[in-house]
C-alpha cells in the first residue's frame, strides 16, 4: 500500500511538472554544448531535418517507441544527468546506479518535450559483436528503470555503442570500470 | 572484376595422387611440414625485363602452397646444385636433377608480354610419373597478374588434394583506430588493401554476400547503429535497416536474397530475417533474453546464434523459420560469434572463461567434439571460415595491436595475415574469385 501511495505521488508530481513546464513557447535549456565534430556518442547534429511532424508514436507492448530516429534534430548530452556504471558483463543496475537514475528521472521529468536517448557502452572485453548487444541491454535496463520512475517510455530511446567509444582508452580494470556505462542525451523531436 | 581466363593448354592428367588426398578435408591430419607434398616453385622464366616480377610471382605461389599446410615447399638451397634458372622451354628441364632433390612435384612458369598484356604459361609436373598434371595459359586482365597467380595455386591444390585452395579469396574487415573505423577489403594474404567506405565514422562487422560482390555492415555514419549494403562494383551504399535501437550483426542467407539481422525495436535484441532490400522483416526469436550473432548453415536450413536464454551467452541453432531451437555450447564459459563452416560440418565460435581471455573454438555442427583452436594471451574473436573449411580467420590482440590471424584447423598452425599495417577487426572471409 505504501508503494501504491508513492506511485500516486510520483504521478501527481509528474502531472504538475508537465503543466508547469510544457507551456507553449517554453524554451529548452541550452545548458549543454557538444563538439559537433565529434563523430561518436552524444555528438553531432548531422541529422538535419526540422523534426516537424515527426512525432512519437505510442509504444506497443514493451517495444521501443516508434520514433523515426533519422528525423530527430540535434542530440546532445544531458549534462545534468549522471552517468551510471555497470559490473563486468552485466546489465544489472547497481545501487549507486539506481540512486543516480532516480535523480536523472526527476531531471528528465522537467524536460517533457525532448526525447531522451540512453547510450549503452561496454569495456573492450567480450567480442565486438556481442558488446553491441550488451551495450543495448544496459541502455534498456536504464530505460526500464526510468519508466518505472515515471518517465514516459514513449520518449526514451536507446543506442548502443558497444565497445567502440571507450571513455578511458586504458586496458585495465580502472579503465574498464569507467567504460561500462550508460549516459543520457536529449534529442530534439 | 572477373579477372582472367584459364586456358588449358595441355592434357590434364592427374596421376600418382596419394590416396588420402581423395578424402574429405576434415579427415586429413597434417602432422608436420615434413609430411606435406614436396613441391618446388623456382622463379618463373621470363621475357627480358620481367625477371623481378617472375621472382615475385613464384614467391606468391610458394606462399599460397605453404599456407595450405599440405605442402613442403622446397627452399632455394634444396634446388639442384647446377640450377641457375628456367628457360621458357619446359622441355629443357633436367628432370633427373629435380628428382634427386626429393621434390615430388615441380612448377614451371614462363611470364611474357604480348601487345602490352601479360601472359603466363604454367605447368605442374609430377616428377615421378614424368607427367604434366596441370597446364594452363593465363592472360590476366590489367592489374590481375597476382590474382592469376593465386588462381593457378588453387589449381595446383585442387589437382593434388581434390579440393581447390583459397588463394583467390578476399577478406573484408573494419580497420582503423578506436572511434574511426572504415571497411576494407584485401586479398587473403593482406595484399591489395582497398578502403571501400569513406564514412568518417565507425563502420564495423562487414559480411561478404555469397557472391563476394556486396558487403553488409554496421555503421554509425547516420548517428545510429544502422545496417547498410555496399555494392563493390558501383561503390554505392544503401540502407538495409534503420529501426530505432540496434541494427547489427548481419548474416547473409546462402541464396544471397535475405539476411538475418539483429534489431532491438522490441526493447530486446532479437533476430529477424529480412529481404536484401530490407523489406518483409520476420522475427525469428521471441524470448526475454538477448539473441544475436546469427550465422547460416550453408544450405540455409539452420541458423546458429548466440542467446542468453539460459543465463549466460551460449551458442544455439534454430531452423531458418525460428523453430527447432537446440543449444550447442557447454564449455563452462560464455560463448560468442558462431560461424558455420562452408562444408556445413563445423561451427567456429569464441569461448570466454574467466581469467583466460577469449579463445577461438570449433565444434561439430551438432555441438559435439568441441576443441580449442587458439591458445594465446589477449582476445581472439570474430572467427570466419575459408571457402575450403580448412582455415579460420579471426581478430587477435596477441601482439598488442588488433590484427588478423588465421589458424589451420587441422594442424592448429596460426599465422598473422601479413602486409596489413592498420588495426583490424571483425574479419569475414569471402568466396574464391572467378
Amino acid at each position: 500500500m505504501k508503494r501504491h501511495a508513492r506511485w500516486t505521488l510520483v504521478l501527481a508530481t509528474l502531472c504538475v511538472a508537465v503543466l508547469l513546464v510544457a507551456t507553449p513557447g517554453c524554451k529548452r535549456g541550452k545548458d549543454a554544448t557538444i563538439d559537433p565534430s565529434m563523430a561518436g556518442p552524444g555528438g553531432g547534429d548531422a541529422g538535419g531535418g526540422s523534426g516537424a511532424g515527426s512525432g512519437v508514436e505510442a509504444t506497443t507492448g514493451t517495444g521501443l517507441p516508434g520514433v523515426d530516429v533519422e528525423k530527430l534534430g540535434k542530440i546532445e548530452r544531458l549534462k545534468t544527468a549522471g552517468t551510471i556504471y555497470f559490473d563486468f558483463d552485466s546489465s544489472a543496475l547497481r545501487p549507486d546506479a539506481r540512486e543516480t537514475l532516480k535523480q536523472n528521472a526527476e531531471i528528465m521529468k522537467q524536460l517533457p518535450d525532448v526525447i531522451i536517448q540512453v547510450e549503452g557502452h561496454c569495456d573492450e572485453r567480450g567480442t565486438q559483436e556481442y558488446n553491441l548487444a550488451l551495450g543495448e541491454r544496459r541502455a534498456l535496463a536504464a530505460r526500464d528503470f526510468l519508466v518505472k520512475l515515471g518517465v514516459s517510455g514513449d520518449r526514451i530511446i536507446t543506442i548502443s555503442y558497444g565497445e567502440e567509444f571507450p571513455a578511458d582508452p586504458g586496458h585495465d580494470e580502472a579503465a574498464w570500470g569507467k567504460n561500462r556505462r550508460a549516459v543520457f542525451n536529449k534529442a530534439e523531436k | 572484376m572477373r579477372a582472367i581466363c584459364l586456358i588449358v593448354v595441355g592434357a590434364i592428367l592427374v596421376l600418382g595422387i596419394p590416396a588420402w588426398a581423395q578424402e574429405t578435408v576434415s579427415d586429413v591430419v597434417v602432422k608436420g611440414r615434413e609430411e606435406g607434398i614436396a613441391i618446388a616453385v623456382p622463379p618463373f622464366a621470363t621475357a627480358p625485363g620481367l625477371e623481378a616480377l617472375g621472382q615475385k610471382m613464384a614467391a606468391l605461389l610458394r606462399y599460397d602452397l605453404d599456407f595450405t599446410g599440405l605442402f613442403t615447399v622446397l627452399l632455394p638451397h634444396q634446388y639442384p646444385p647446377d640450377f641457375v634458372g628456367f628457360t621458357s622451354d619446359a622441355a629443357q628441364i633436367d628432370f633427373d636433377a629435380w628428382r634427386a632433390t626429393n621434390a615430388e612435384f615441380l612448377v614451371h612458369c614462363y611470364l611474357y608480354q604480348e601487345d602490352g598484356a601479360y601472359l603466363v604459361d604454367c605447368r605442374l609436373f609430377d616428377l615421378y610419373a614424368a607427367q604434366t598434371v596441370v597446364g594452363v595459359r593465363m592472360k590476366p586482365e590489367a592489374g590481375s597478374l597476382h590474382l592469376a597467380g593465386h588462381q593457378f595455386s588453387e589449381e595446383i591444390v585442387r589437382a593434388l588434394t581434390g579440393v581447390p585452395g583459397v588463394a583467390s579469396s578476399q577478406l573484408c574487415f573494419s580497420g582503423g583506430p578506436t572511434g574511426s573505423k572504415e571497411i576494407y577489403v584485401s586479398d587473403y594474404d593482406g595484399v591489395n588493401l582497398v578502403q571501400v567506405t569513406k564514412h568518417n565514422s565507425v563502420s564495423i562487422l562487414p559480411q561478404f554476400s555469397p557472391d563476394g560482390r556486396k558487403i553488409a555492415y554496421v555503421s554509425f555514419k547516420d548517428r545510429f547503429p544502422f545496417l547498410y549494403i555496399l555494392d563493390l562494383d558501383t561503390g554505392s551504399s544503401v540502407p538495409l535497416s534503420k529501426s530505432v535501437g540496434l541494427n547489427v550483426a548481419p548474416a547473409w542467407a546462402p541464396d544471397g536474397k535475405r539476411l538475418a539481422i539483429v534489431l532491438s525495436k522490441d526493447a530486446n535484441a532479437e533476430i529477424y530475417l529480412v529481404n536484401r532490400d530490407g523489406s518483409n522483416p520476420r522475427r525469428l526469436t521471441d524470448n526475454r533474453a538477448m539473441d544475436t550473432s546469427p550465422s547460416f548453415h550453408p544450405d540455409g536450413s539452420r541458423i546458429a546464434f548466440v542467446s542468453e536464454r539460459a543465463g549466460s551467452a551460449q551458442i544455439y541453432a534454430m531452423n531458418a523459420d525460428g523453430s527447432g531451437v537446440t543449444r550447442l555450447s557447454y564449455q563452462g564459459g560464455r560463448s560468442y560469434d558462431p560461424a558455420w563452416s562452408p562444408d556445413g560440418r563445423s561451427i567456429a565460435y569464441v569461448v570466454e572463461r574467466r581469467g583466460e581471455g577469449l579463445e577461438i573454438y570449433m565444434m561439430d555442427a551438432d555441438g559435439k567434439n568441441p576443441r580449442r583452436l587458439t591458445a594465446s594471451p589477449g582476445s581472439n574473436e570474430s572467427p570466419s571460415w575459408s571457402p575450403d573449411s580448412r582455415h579460420v580467420v579471426f581478430a587477435s590482440t596477441r601482439t598488442g595491436t588488433t590484427a588478423l590471424w588465421t589458424v589451420n584447423v587441422a594442424s592448429l598452425e596460426a599465422r598473422r595475415v601479413p602486409a596489413l599495417d592498420l588495426p583490424c577487426q571483425g574479419p569475414d572471409w569471402g568466396p574464391r574469385r572467378k
